[in-house]
């Protein structure tokens, strides 16, 4: 093989330009994808950061939103989230085991396939249609947080399916063979080898879910209140959430600070992407690298 | 599944020729997905010996080993056709308890597969499983396993870390004492050694020659030379056909069929004896 000199030739000085060319256009590209999410975010800290403070975050509100706080708001939508999860999390982790590890490939699972991916593009608002006319109508749990929670679980299922089928079909197969070879029952081999392997991939895909609920005001628009007189604030009382809390109040409440809708906006920015970052940052597990 | 009504006596078919088998597979099929990849198999495995099967990569080696603990079972579309006696007895049939058969009939994989959790949770693996110690027992049973595997005196005192934190080498010689964990009488290895550096395969094979005699071991490898210092018995398989079967002198010296004659040359030199090992 010939030696290459290494000094440059002019076949390299182009390529190298054509390099520069190159990273300059995708830096470009990246930055007008990120600015208008900068501009936002800035503008959202901006007019929002001055109102946050214990009052705001923890305490009720007072006078029709326009004082006191938005503390059940914050309670309720992390109720609403515990509860999604609770209902997205065996049921979509379990569809995913079947479809990775029980089902004979076949037009069956293809349809069931099918259907998931047809479930995640259904719009929200008719999600909550169909949770309302199910969960509160049909099954009789009327305008209760439980039936907004068993909403957004659906809502969030085809995601949650989806992830947790990518990370068990990412786990080598010879990991459950290895379980199965030592005489587990399938079930055995998943719960023990499989699921802690996938977990990770489990847990990033459930955050995101999560993260998405927790921006929807459509899907509890039946269910949720603007604010609650007594107390309350469990499975049966009729929910509050910080998103519903911004569409309603911004459009059901005249002369609101619009200082005061940036703050919730803010905090419920602040939960979404603290999910997010959950979901991109925390895996760290994975299976081992290999080592010779 | 269908079988032949004789037991585990010998004779007729090539490849079998040990008087009474540890297992025996008699004209085994399989097809993945109506597709041959095994055509009529007829070979025994003496109680104790070392069996090496060899052939070009896709002949059908592993198919035939996965045969041997069932594991077709848990891949859809696959097929099996043809009967494996352990001991006499019938593995394919009613009344077979899968996980009772896979306690007898033990597997090692190609890559090292560590289950999440500790190097004292792999090894307490299938005993735990199978309720067979806890306590005090299951760990003098795990520090058996481990030195059995040569790996006790390098663990011993982090028996609780990560089992992620061994090298490939260690790794795949804890994935043997799992496997020896649950008491095997058969040990199945597809390609043990091929993900692992020289010293780890010599560390692997000198390992794999201790156990001989005490398990009956089915070794599937690329790799002639460790074929010829391990085996007793080679097994050599083309086009998902047994070409021919016998002590590894006779087979790469003077192969009785032209087929053995041709892999022999491809691999390395004539009759194998190319030194290094071919490509992996
Ligand atoms: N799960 C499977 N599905 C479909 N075909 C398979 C599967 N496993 C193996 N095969 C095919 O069966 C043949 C034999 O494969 P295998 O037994 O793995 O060969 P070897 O172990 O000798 O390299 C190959 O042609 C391979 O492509
Ligand atoms: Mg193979």
């Amino acid at each position: 093989m010939p030696v290459a000199p290494l000094g440059t030739t002019p076949g390299l000085r182009r390529r190298l330009r054509r390099q520069a060319l190159g990273f300059a256009l995708l830096t470009g590209a990246a930055g007008a994808v990120a600015l208008p999410g900068i501009r936002l975010l800035g503008e959202v800290l901006r007019r929002g950061w001055p109102v946050l403070g214990p009052e705001f975050l923890l305490a009720p509100p007072r006078d029709f939103l326009r004082a006191g706080g938005i503390g059940p708001a914050v309670l309720g939508t992390l109720l609403l989230l515990l509860g999604a999860l609770g209902v997205a999390l065996p049921l979509g982790v379990g569809a995913a085991l079947y479809l990775a590890h029980y089902a004979r490939p076949g037009p069956v699972t293809a349809g069931i396939r099918v259907a998931v991916g047809g479930l995640a593009a259904v719009p929200p608002i008719v999600y909550g249609l169909f949770g309302f006319s199910l969960f509160s109508v049909a099954m009789g749990l009327g305008r209760t947080a439980a039936a907004g929670a068993l909403t957004l679980g659906i809502l969030v299922l085809p995601t949650v399916i989806t992830a947790a089928e990518e990370a068990l079909a990412g786990v080598p197969r010879e990991y459950r063979e290895a379980a199965l070879a030592l005489g587990a029952s399938r079930w055995q081999a998943a719960r023990r080898v499989l699921l802690p392997l996938a977990l990770p991939g489990i847990r990033s895909g459930v955050a995101l879910a999560l993260a998405r609920a927790a921006g929807e005001a459509a899907p509890i628009l039946f269910m949720a209140a603007l604010f609650r007189a007594g107390p309350g604030g469990g499975l049966g009382d009729r929910p509050l959430a910080l998103a519903y809390h911004l569409y309603a109040a911004a459009t059901q409440v005249p002369g609101l600070p619009p200082e005061r809708l940036y703050g919730a906006a803010l905090v419920l920015l602040a939960l979404v992407m603290g999910l997010m970052a959950l979901a991109l940052g925390g895996g760290g597990g994975g299976w081992p690298e290999r080592r010779p | 599944m269908q079988g032949s009504a004789r037991r585990g006596a010998a004779g007729t078919h090539p490849g079998v020729a040990v008087p009474r088998a540890k297992v025996e597979a008699r004209e085994l099929s399989v097809w993945y997905q109506g597709k041959p990849a095994l055509r009529r198999v007829s070979l025994a495995v003496a109680p104790g010996e070392i069996l090496a099967l060899v052939g070009p990569s896709g002949c059908g080696k592993s198919t035939f080993l996965r045969a041997l603990n069932r594991l077709h079972d848990e891949t859809p579309g696959a097929t099996v056709r043809g009967q494996v006696w352990l001991d006499g007895e019938p593995i394919y049939g009613p009344g077979v308890n899968l996980t009772a058969l896979r306690m007898r009939v033990g597997m090692v994989f190609q890559r090292p597969t560590p289950f999440p959790g500790s190097i004292f949770e792999n090894v307490a693996f299938g005993p735990r499983l199978h309720g067979l110690a806890r306590g005090r027992r299951l760990r003098v049973l795990v520090e058996r396993a481990l030195r059995q595997v040569a790996l006790w005196e390098e663990v011993r005192g982090r028996l609780h870390q990560s089992a992620l934190t061994l090298s490939g080498g260690q790794q795949q010689r804890l994935c043997l004492a799992r496997a020896l964990a649950v008491d095997p009488e058969v040990l199945l290895l597809d390609e043990p050694t091929s993900a692992l550096d020289p010293a780890a395969t010599a560390r692997l094979e000198e390992l794999l020659r201790t156990l001989r005699g005490d398990y009956t071991l089915v070794l599937v490898t690329h790799n002639l030379d460790q074929a010829r210092r391990l085996a007793d018995r080679v097994a050599v398989f083309q086009g998902g056909e047994l070409v021919e079967a016998g002590p590894p002198r006779e087979v790469f010296a003077r192969p009785r069929d032209p087929r053995t004659a041709a892999y022999l040359q491809s691999w390395g030199g004539p009759a194998g004896r190319g030194g290094s090992p071919g490509g992996t």
